[in-house]
């Protein structure tokens, strides 16, 4: 009962959000929910008999969340989770908001969340994790993270609350070096790619330098052993080989694979079975966005969405063909646009329209590197209008490259509403 | 058709926000120009001497980052200073800041944190970009030959008449001089930028 007025006037919220805005608006009535119940998150963290599993780092986690969530799902648990990007605290609390009764209780026998990196460090303060699965650290949002060293010390605390064990990534330094400062972390394991795996990435896997000396890299317990276009191999913590296909392309989704299955391993312990992990991933559909192909006006479309250096230097390294036409669209989240100069932008060949807030520092990016640029549309709606009506390609799809703001905005203005509903 | 040399200090560590772009707008505006230009990347005094640089880049690094190029060059702040007593030189944000210390005066209280849009004088005309700090009156300013600056990333790109200024010294021309098809269509684009950043000052 006593979250019951906060939980109604949130789901007003809600409604009257939606009514305004179709397909948008989960972030306010979080945070109306937040302001009005901000116990709210721990007891309800707190609540899932099988506890709470947090999936943080730099990069992957909505691909590894999704993978994982789907994996323990198949093995008849049922999961609460966050949709994807909305891993910050009003995500938590809209998230809870969707799933939960009047009476605050959201079913589920365990949780499993992606959560920003320094919203996690808060929360673990309040919710002890029973496992945490620690990506990455990339150079990324350093207006908000200031160094990569302080991101390591973030995902520390998250490690270290955690009580029944760490899941780490063997490829990263960052990750070696927050281990071997911290205070200790219980029942580690680890998961990574082969050196000949790791050898296939053109620009490596994008994690930030640590300018320490080099660590001793653990031995994995799954690794990616073979990785080709959407193939992937991988020994599993219990030494069985299996053969999966991924939903996307690129080595930065073999690490989320590995990262979610080692994950799924140690949550399920003796229940899990790998050929139902495997079936499980082989149907997965990608995280929208996540070089999501889909049908607008009869025509498959690609997107793309840019997150920051590495993401964007990952996907242009992946793209297997050359896309035939290319929006690009850089909005309000891309707070300093300096990051995108970091790119090698080699795999770029034009761009048929440029768009979203950073339209100007888009089409100034492209013009020093003399990418050909067919228009620059400050309005989105606008731009999504003239580039759609283009002709369709001769060869390759059209290709929608945007970030997190303008991919949010191009699926609201196309109707993709659901976050859920991507297909392969 | 004048061949300059760029040299740039520790190129790959002290490029945190893209800053090492500066020195890709300044060989593309020359390359506009009709002129050409490399990049030596330098990590010690020896190698700056070797390169007989005619223009020097500090960037902008990781605590971690400074650290170590630090402990294998432990004067560069001091030598920067030195190669920019005769010639031109730009060093950005963390960069700056050290430059600023090695010259005797006080540096500014770096936040990275910080990541304000600001527009600034600078030489009689204006300059914007990305600042990681509060505790400077002005982004910019010249110590002996070199601009310091605490705006970060690729800063020249977004102010095209720093980069000429630099350039037309360099060239020893007018900036009319460099001007092209390609510069005027860059005018054109950050026009826009500052257009759509100058009503948050």
């Amino acid at each position: 009962m006593r979250y019951l007025l906060a939980i109604l006037i949130g789901r007003l919220t809600r409604v009257a959000v939606r009514l305004v805005r179709p397909g948008g608006g989960s972030a306010l009535p979080g945070l109306v929910l937040s302001r009005l119940a901000p116990g709210l998150l721990a007891s309800t963290l707190s609540s899932f008999e099988h506890g709470l599993v947090i999936v943080t780092g730099s990069a992957g986690k909505s691909t590894t969340t999704k993978m994982a969530v789907a994996i323990v799902r198949a093995h008849g648990l049922n999961v609460f989770t966050n949709p994807s990007t909305a891993n910050i605290e009003q995500g938590f609390f809209s998230a809870i908001l969707e799933r939960s009764n009047l009476l605050a209780k959201v079913p589920g026998d365990i949780a499993i969340l992606e959560m920003d990196e320094a919203h996690a460090a808060a929360i673990v303060k309040r919710v002890r994790p029973s496992f945490a699965t620690i990506l990455n650290v990339l150079e990324d949002q350093l207006d908000r993270f200031e160094d990569p060293a302080f991101v390591r010390r973030d995902l520390a605390l998250v490690g270290e609350s955690a009580t029944d064990g760490v899941i780490l990534n063997a490829d990263d330094q960052n990750i070696l070096w927050m281990l071997a400062e911290s205070s200790g972390m219980r029942n580690v394991s680890w998961f990574g790619l082969t050196e000949t795996v790791l050898a296939g990435a053109r620009s490596g896997l994008g994690t930030a330098p640590t300018y320490l000396p080099q660590l001793v890299r653990p031995e994995t317990q799954t690794t990616a052993i073979a990785v080709h276009e959407l193939d992937l191999g991988v020994i599993l913590n219990s030494g069985e080989p299996v053969q999966l296909t991924l939903p996307n392309r690129g080595l930065h989704f073999a690490v989320d694979a590995v990262a979610a299955l080692e994950t799924a391993q140690r949550v399920l312990a003796a229940d899990f079975d790998a050929s139902l992990a495997v079936k499980t991933l082989n149907d997965l559909p990608p995280v929208f966005a996540r070089g999501e192909v889909k049908q607008v006006n009869g025509e498959e479309v690609e997107f793309i969405l840019v997150q920051n250096p590495a993401s964007f230097q990952l996907n242009l390294d992946n793209l297997t063909t050359k896309p035939g036409q290319i929006l690009f669209a850089i909005g309000t989240d891309v707070h300093d646009p300096s990051w995108l100069w970091t790119v090698d932008l080699a795999n770029l060949s034009h761009a048929d329209v440029v768009t979203g807030y950073n339209h100007a520092e888009a089409a100034l990016l492209l013009a020093y590197h003399e990418i050909p640029v067919g228009s620059v549309i400050a309005d989105l709606d606008e731009a999504l209008e003239a580039f759609f009506a283009l002709p369709e390609p001769k060869n390759g799809l059209k290709t929608v490259i945007f970030s997190a703001d303008s991919m949010r905005r191009t699926r609201r203005a196309l109707g993709f509403i659901d976050p859920e509903d991507v297909t392969r | 058709m004048t061949a300059l040399v760029f040299a740039s200090i520790f190129a790959d560590s002290l490029n945190l926000n893209g800053d090492q772009a500066n020195l890709f707008v300044l060989q593309q505006r020359l390359k506009w120009a009709g002129h050409s230009s490399t990049i030596a990347p330098v990590s010690s005094l020896a190698e700056l001497e070797q390169s007989k640089a005619d223009f020097l880049f500090l960037g902008h690094g990781s605590i971690a980052a400074w650290k170590a190029c630090e402990a294998q060059w432990p004067s560069l702040a001091k030598d920067f200073l030195t190669f920019s007593n005769s010639r031109s030189a730009l060093a950005v944000s963390s960069g700056a800041d050290r430059v600023l210390a090695a010259s005797g005066a006080q540096p500014a209280v770096l936040d990275a944190s910080v990541s304000e849009f600001c527009l600034d004088d600078f030489d009689s005309q204006k300059i914007l970009g990305y600042k990681n700090t509060s505790s400077i009156a002005n982004s910019t300013l010249r110590v002996e030959r070199a601009i310091l600056t605490w705006l970060h990333g690729p800063v020249l790109a977004k102010n095209p008449a720093v980069a000429d200024a630099i350039l037309s010294d360099l060239l020893s021309i007018s900036p009319k001089g460099l001007a092209n098809e390609n510069t005027r269509k860059i005018d054109e684009i950050v026009a826009g930028v500052w257009h759509l950043e100058m009503p948050k000052k």
